[in-house]
């Protein structure tokens, strides 16, 4: 079975992330192996990291996207 | 301050988010610009890896395990365990006409302090047009060099190497050529590699002080850039080039130079534990600067009609070009103009060896005009030489031999030109048609250059006309040609009564 680590800030509650992970299951149509990191300096979101597949969706890399496209 | 406010509310407002999604791997070793990476599967050849921190490598060993990987730009980050992003981009760089007037590095980072965005992204490795797009090279590039567009013609979409030692005068040719564009449309492209930044700095102030800069770019990478950077320059540079050529324009790049880029390449090679061959090189050595050349082309009107004159530079030691990389260029590449130590030092400047310098596209890539009066330049300086050093021997020697020998020394000193000092079509026609005329014959060699400057602006002002036609048609026709010989003979006479 496929690893997948879930980081999220300590604000994200126990059931916000089962959700995320039936959706995952659902998406892919396979059971995976979910652990889970907490790390508050991403402000909000979350990342998903599918065995070295990354998808990023985290307040803090939204918000650097916003200032490169600001600043070009 | 109000439109401050409203600016930033439009750029976020235009803001499309899109989710992160990339693969990465970890770095498993680092040593010499090379870095070993874990994971990171399904990569392209070539293709951008980012490290933390803003590091930029290319994947170029590509295995089952993992990938090889040579560093763009250096940093103490990178290190066993940090991750690495695969961006999905093989190699590109920024192209189209944002980047007129700027300097850039290879991949496509400003150099000259301002920030830069394009729309447009060419990989800097791409295909060469292929045969059925070609037409055979037609329009002459002018280069306001006279030796070069009397005797060793330049066209556009044509591959002339220019190749000498060190400090004789390769480089100057080629911004010489570049500021002569000025007031042509064709766009210019320097790419200096491995060159020293201020180097490369002096250059930019020149070009931008005889207001070149603005059909120009600089794709720079200097001697401190890792090999990798050198590498890529002039491929980065060509794309650049392409992008002008596939809209038509006729583009003009200048290759500064390509011995710095194959030991670079050889750097990199040996770094990856690639086998040597002769003098350490790659394998594939030929084929790094044969598939940069082919790029160079002259499209069919179907295509747009748009060109690439190539101008590659090969630095050689000792005036050996027989030894490998020049000699792998000089095949390639559709002429040379050979530069001597020898002619610099004894004040012939460009030092330009006409004997040994050729180019293999020749009349096709000259204006009718020029055709017409430098039908039988490079005979005379051949047999010039020939007699110089047979006469160097003997004491008596006979009147028409001296004549030939006087006409020899005008001519050789007729060619001579001055840095940033270049001349019009016009201006050419007519020195080479007085000089045929004989109307040096009086002139000492040492007041050479000041007799050219006095007819070409005693003709320029009195027979304005003249020059008009020469400059318009590019040809000379009879009426033409014998307004020329008159207006030469007035000059003459007039000189002969002071």
């Amino acid at each position: 079975m496929r690893q997948v680590t879930v980081t999220s800030t300590s604000a994200m509650s126990e059931e916000t992330y089962k959700l995320i992970c039936d959706k995952i299951e659902k998406k892919y149509n396979e059971k995976f192996i979910f652990s889970r990191v907490t790390d508050n300096s991403i402000i909000g979101g979350f990342i998903l990291n599918i065995e070295s597949k990354i998808y990023d969706i985290s307040t803090k890399t939204r918000l650097n996207e916003i200032e490169n496209h600001i600043l070009s | 301050m109000s439109d401050i406010g409203e600016f930033l509310k439009k750029r976020i407002d235009s803001f499309e988010p899109k989710p992160l999604i990339y693969r990465y791997g970890t770095v498993k070793s680092v040593a010499d610009g090379i870095v070993r990476i874990d994971g990171l599967p399904h990569r392209s050849y070539g293709e951008l890896l980012e490290f933390e921190s803003d590091v930029y490598g290319m994947a170029l060993d590509l295995e089952e395990e993992g990938v090889g990987a040579v560093l763009l730009n250096t940093s103490d980050n990178v290190a066993v365990g940090t991750s690495v992003r695969g961006t999905g981009r093989v190699t590109e760089v920024p192209v189209g006409d944002e980047l007129l007037g700027r300097v850039i590095d290879p991949i496509g980072r400003p150099l000259d302090n301002h920030p830069l965005s394009t729309k447009n992204y060419f990989t800097a490795e791409r295909p060469a047009p292929p045969l059925i797009k070609r037409r055979p090279v037609d329009t002459p590039l002018e280069t306001g060099i006279l030796a070069i567009d009397s005797m060793i013609p330049i066209g556009r979409g044509q591959r002339e190497l220019i190749i000498g030692d060190r400090q004789t005068g390769k480089t100057s040719i080629a911004i010489d050529t570049i500021i002569h564009q000025n007031n042509t449309n064709v766009i210019c492209i320097y790419c200096a590699i491995g060159q020293k930044a201020s180097n490369i700095s002096q250059t930019v102030k020149t070009l931008t002080d005889s207001g070149a800069m603005e059909h120009c770019v600089v794709v720079a990478a200097t001697a401190g850039d890792s090999p990798a950077m050198q590498y890529l320059a002039p491929y980065s540079a060509c794309s650049v080039a392409e992008y002008f050529m596939e809209k038509g324009k006729d583009v003009l790049v200048v290759y500064d130079d390509l011995s710095k880029h194959a030991v670079a390449y050889r750097t990199i090679s040996l770094l990856l534990h690639r086998p040597p061959g002769r003098e350490a090189y790659p394998g594939d050595v030929f084929y790094l600067h044969s598939r940069l050349l082919e790029r160079a082309a002259c499209l069919s009107k179907e295509y747009g009609g748009g060109s690439i004159t190539a101008l590659p530079i090969i630095e050689t030691t000792g005036g050996n070009i027989s030894a490998y990389i020049p000699t792998n260029v000089i095949s390639i590449t559709d002429g040379q103009i050979y530069l001597e130590s020898e002619l610099f030092h004894s004040g012939i400047r460009p030092a330009v060896n006409t004997g040994l310098s050729v180019s293999r596209v020749g009349r096709s890539a000259q204006h009718k005009a020029m055709q017409k009066v430098s039908g039988s330049l490079r005979i005379q300086l051949a047999q010039y030489r020939e007699m110089a050093v047979f006469a160097r021997f003997s004491s008596d020697i006979d009147s028409t031999t001296k004549k030939m020998l006087d006409n020899g020394e005008r001519l050789t000193a007729l060619f001579k030109q001055g840095r940033r000092q270049t001349f019009d079509l016009a201006q050419e026609v007519i020195m080479l048609g007085a000089f045929s005329e004989n109307a040096f014959a009086d002139v000492k060699v040492s007041d050479m250059d000041k007799a050219r400057r006095e007819l070409i602006s005693e003709i320029s002002s009195t027979h304005s006309n003249l020059v008009r036609r020469i400059l318009d048609t590019k040809d000379l026709d009879q009426e033409t040609k014998n307004e020329l010989i008159s207006a030469v003979k007035d000059f003459m006479r007039e000189k002969g009564d002071k």
